[in-house]
């Protein structure tokens, strides 16, 4: 991080001119600084003052894999003029030994400065490029930032399991989903993390021979840290297979069997981390049951069997990597379009939660 | 083949298809190239939860080895050559399938072989699925070919719905042999299920290629004869034979890099856009730019052609020996270390424009790019400068695209320069892209057909280098094989090649 230019701004003006000198002055007929943007980056601390300094320093990282531009907003201050900002740069050396920057611009606003947050975020965003806004912890309630961020974002990225009342972040999420006027996407982290787990559910039904047991699914058990996780889960399976409310906490099959669906916490584990899934299904008049489960004292080591006629195939080992949050965020910093799939499944999940 | 309904949860994720069980077959198993490149890459694979959940691999070879010797010899080599550190917990769930026969000249290890492959459908459920990964030299190819059909193992197993084989470059050492060979592989594998590697197709900045040019509109209309002066192609290597002296000794940089290598990218480089990305789509496009290849004509063949050997000099600061005083190199071998060509591809969108590829060993540093430079303004406004701008797509290493145009120089002069506008993948991308041998080997798994060559276009490749090699003796141009001093970028002829055009090679 480097602290050049770290002096309050009053316009975006100002800021513009203040970046633009930081680039002059960068570069020498020596050393050449390479300026890459690939994104804008607008990060809402919600938190605490200290919520600042953790995402600057998330923020440094990203830049490392994914450059561009970002405006960090600090929680409202109680006192003092009504907004500040600064910026900084973010370098670090790339290929071939080139240094690399991306920019950041911090807002710093009072509560009653809130107001010209969005119209400044919107002046300093880089043109054409596609705007990611992270909204860090916190309850998506309405009003305040919520409403203008989301109308200038493409995409709108959270973790839901590290929110409070994880139930109502969904509740909240599926609001801004169905916006009818919103072209954006959200990128819910508590659903990437998931996604390992879903490819591993997914793969026990890549042997063609098992996949007719995907219509005979009697019982999803999900064992998780958190509300969301089973949500997500469940939802995903309820809308790839078709499934249907039946009323209450009932769901059936395409052909009218009901399908059971519990939820259990694994105790002491993480909001969003998954223990254990199990399904069991009829198919050919026998029993099928594919479990997945974590090895003790290692919530990211997996274990996964398949017992099919009474014949347990031998059990394989894989790594369903726990991703801390800069990996995370990259990750989701990496997505681009619309994913029908997650929408169907946060719908279906919002259903589940409300059962 | 039985056709099954898709899996509905694979939709949107990584692979909207996953794996089914299989049994990996690697025959000639003790080979570099298994502990290398093959067991590291389906390690990777484990770790990033890309393998079937059923899986087994079996080694074969021709000396005796327990099942455990042959899993300790392929951890050491994986240890010692994957791109990730190796976990033991993970590597013991793969070495857990792991396991090794013994087959030599006869049917008979072929047949235990099917036996094996048997117990592993009942034990592993592999799902009486096979990839045969033939990892053997070009001489082995045909009569283990006849080992697996004597066998009946070019047939899935019981409830098998797939039985695929995987051949090593080369494909043959000339258009002959390349076909005998492809018609033995069609007795005994039905073509879709045959799989030819040229590992530069498993390289991310190589399928780049056909994104960059269809899913950007502003090059396709300059990527024609109207925009485009020339294009250049280098593969250069600052490594010499390293121990592969008798391999190469055979080969030649002709037949190692450019039948193969550097016709693919020039095929990326100049096909027409395919209908779709099936993979019959693709390759057809490939096959029509090798057919349009200007045949080589005799008399031309020094004025558009060179080759040559290297001698002895200092590479990356370190004294190297000549070509001659390699190790299994004969002493008076003609053999070439490098080669440029200047190639016509016949069709509307290049007329006129020539490519010129230049391969070698023992050059300054490792570089492959695709560079195109465009043709000059059509009316010269300024005084100086006015370079012509070049785009150059970066495949190894550092892997980029750079744009060059002019700038005016601040200041009240009219002063033109060049400057670069650089793309690299290191500097958007943070993830490293996974090996090359990693995405084929899943592609195969999967049935993927579109990184691979087809029989039609091994052959076409062929039949050009075969005139053009023809040519070259027919002329003895081997008796007058330039040196070119190892370190530098080839032989003065190289560079008297473009001078003739008016043209230059890029410094690299």
């Amino acid at each position: 991080m480097d602290p050049a230019g770290q002096r309050t701004l009053p316009s975006p003006a100002d800021i513009e001119r203040q970046l633009a000198e930081f680039w002059r002055k960068a570069s020498t007929d020596e050393q050449a600084v390479m300026r890459a943007c690939s994104m804008n980056l607008v990060v809402v601390c919600t938190a605490d003052a200290g919520d600042v300094a953790r995402a600057t320093a998330c923020v440094a990282r990203i830049a490392e894999t994914i450059p561009g531009r970002s405006i960090v907003i600090g929680p409202p201050r109680d006192r003092g003029t009504d907004f500040e900002a600064y910026v900084s740069t973010n370098c670090h050396h790339g290929p071939a030994g080139a240094q690399v920057c991306s920019e950041q611009v911090t807002i710093d606003p009072t509560a009653h400065g809130l107001d010209l947050v969005p119209g400044t975020v919107l002046q300093l965003l880089v043109e054409d490029m596609p705007v990611y806004t992270w909204w860090r912890g916190g309850s998506l309630g309405e009003g305040g930032l919520l409403d203008p961020l989301v109308g200038l974002s493409d995409y709108w990225v959270l973790d839901s399991a590290l929110a409070a009342h994880g139930r109502e972040q969904l509740e909240a999420l599926e609001r801004i989903a169905s916006r009818p006027a919103w072209c954006g996407r959200i990128l819910d982290g508590a659903w990437i993390r998931l996604e390992p787990w879903r490819e591993v559910i997914a793969s026990f039904f890549d042997d063609p021979s098992l996949r007719p047991a995907l219509g005979g699914i009697e019982r999803l058990s999900v064992s998780s840290g958190g509300p969301v996780a089973f949500a997500y889960l469940a939802g995903w399976l309820v809308s790839r297979l078709g499934l249907r409310h039946s009323g209450g906490g009932r769901w059936s099959r395409p052909d009218g069997a009901l399908v059971e669906l519990t939820d259990s916490r694994a105790e002491g584990l993480a909001a969003g981390r998954v223990a254990a899934v199990r399904i069991e299904a009829a198919h050919r008049d026998t029993a099928v049951v594919f479990e997945a489960g974590t090895a003790p004292g290692r919530p990211d080591r997996v274990s996964l069997s398949v017992t099919a006629e009474g014949h347990r195939l031998p059990p394989r080992t894989i790594d369903l990597p726990w991703l801390d949050e800069t990996g995370l965020v990259c990750g989701l910093l990496q997505r681009t379009g619309r994913d029908a799939v997650f929408d169907d499944a946060l719908r279906q999940a919002v259903r589940l939660i409300r059962a | 083949m039985t056709e099954v309904e898709d899996n509905p949860l694979r939709v949107g994720l990584r692979r909207d298809r996953g794996a089914e069980p299989c049994a990996i077959v690697i025959l000639g198993a003790s080979g570099d190239l298994t502990r290398r490149k093959l067991v590291p890459a389906l390690y990777n694979l484990l770790e990033d939860r890309l393998l079937p959940s059923s899986f087994a691999v079996v080694g074969v070879g021709r000396r005796e080895m327990s099942h455990a010797a042959f899993a300790s010899e392929l951890r050491s080599g994986t240890v010692e050559h994957s791109r990730r550190d190796l976990d033991p917990e993970l590597w013991d769930s793969l070495a857990a399938g792991l396991s090794y026969v013994a087959a030599g000249a006869d049917v008979e290890g072929y047949r235990r072989l099917a036996s094996h492959l048997d117990r592993l459908d009942r034990e592993r459920g592999t799902g009486g699925n096979r990839l045969f990964y033939l990892a053997v030299p070009p001489s082995a190819l045909e009569p283990m070919l006849g080992m697996l059909a004597a066998a009946g193992l070019n047939r899935p197993g019981p409830g098998g719905r797939f039985c695929r084989v995987v051949l090593e470059k080369p494909i043959g050492r000339d258009l002959p042999s390349a076909r005998a060979l492809n018609r033995q592989v069609e007795r005994v594998f039905r073509e879709h299920d045959v799989f030819r590697i040229d590992h530069y197709l498993g390289k991310e900045t190589v399928q780049n290629l056909l994104v960059f040019r269809f899913a950007n509109s502003i090059f396709e209309p300059l990527w024609n004869h109207k925009y485009v002066d020339h294009v250049q192609l280098t593969v250069a290597e600052s490594l010499g034979v390293e121990g592969r002296g008798r391999y190469f000794e055979e080969a030649g940089m002709t037949r190692d890099v450019v039948q193969n290598h550097m016709f693919q990218l020039l095929c990326l480089t100049a096909m027409e856009p395919p209908v779709s990305l099936a993979a019959d789509a693709i390759r057809d496009e490939k096959v029509k730019v090798l057919q349009s290849l200007r045949p080589v004509v005799q008399d031309d063949v020094g004025g558009s052609t060179v080759i040559a050997q290297y001698g002895s000099g200092v590479v990356g600061g370190h004294k190297v020996p000549g070509y001659h005083e390699e190790p299994q190199v004969a002493p008076g071998s003609r053999t070439e270390t490098y080669a440029a060509l200047k190639l016509s591809i016949d069709n509307w969108r290049w007329a006129g424009v020539p490519f010129y590829l230049r391969a070698g060993k023992r050059l300054p540093k490792r570089v492959t790019e695709i560079a195109l430079r465009f043709r000059g303004v059509p009316h010269r406004l300024f005084e100086h400068g006015a370079v012509p701008n070049t785009l150059a797509l970066r495949i190894q290493p550092d892997e980029g695209i750079t744009l060059k145009f002019e700038t005016k120089v601040p200041g009240p002069q009219p002063r033109i320069q060049p400057v670069a506008m650089e793309f690299r993948y290191g500097t958007s991308f943070g993830q490293p892209p996974p090996e090359a041998y990693e995405r084929l080997i899943l592609d195969a798994i999967l049935g993927d057909p579109t990184l691979f060559i087809r029989a039609d276009e091994v052959e076409a490749s062929w039949d050009y280098i075969d005139r053009l090699m023809g040519a070259w003796q027919a002329g003895a141009r081997r008796d007058d094989l330039p040196r070119y001093t190892a370190g530098s970028w080839g032989p003065p002829q190289a560079d008297s090649l473009l001078r003739r055009d008016g043209r230059a090679w890029r410094r690299l």
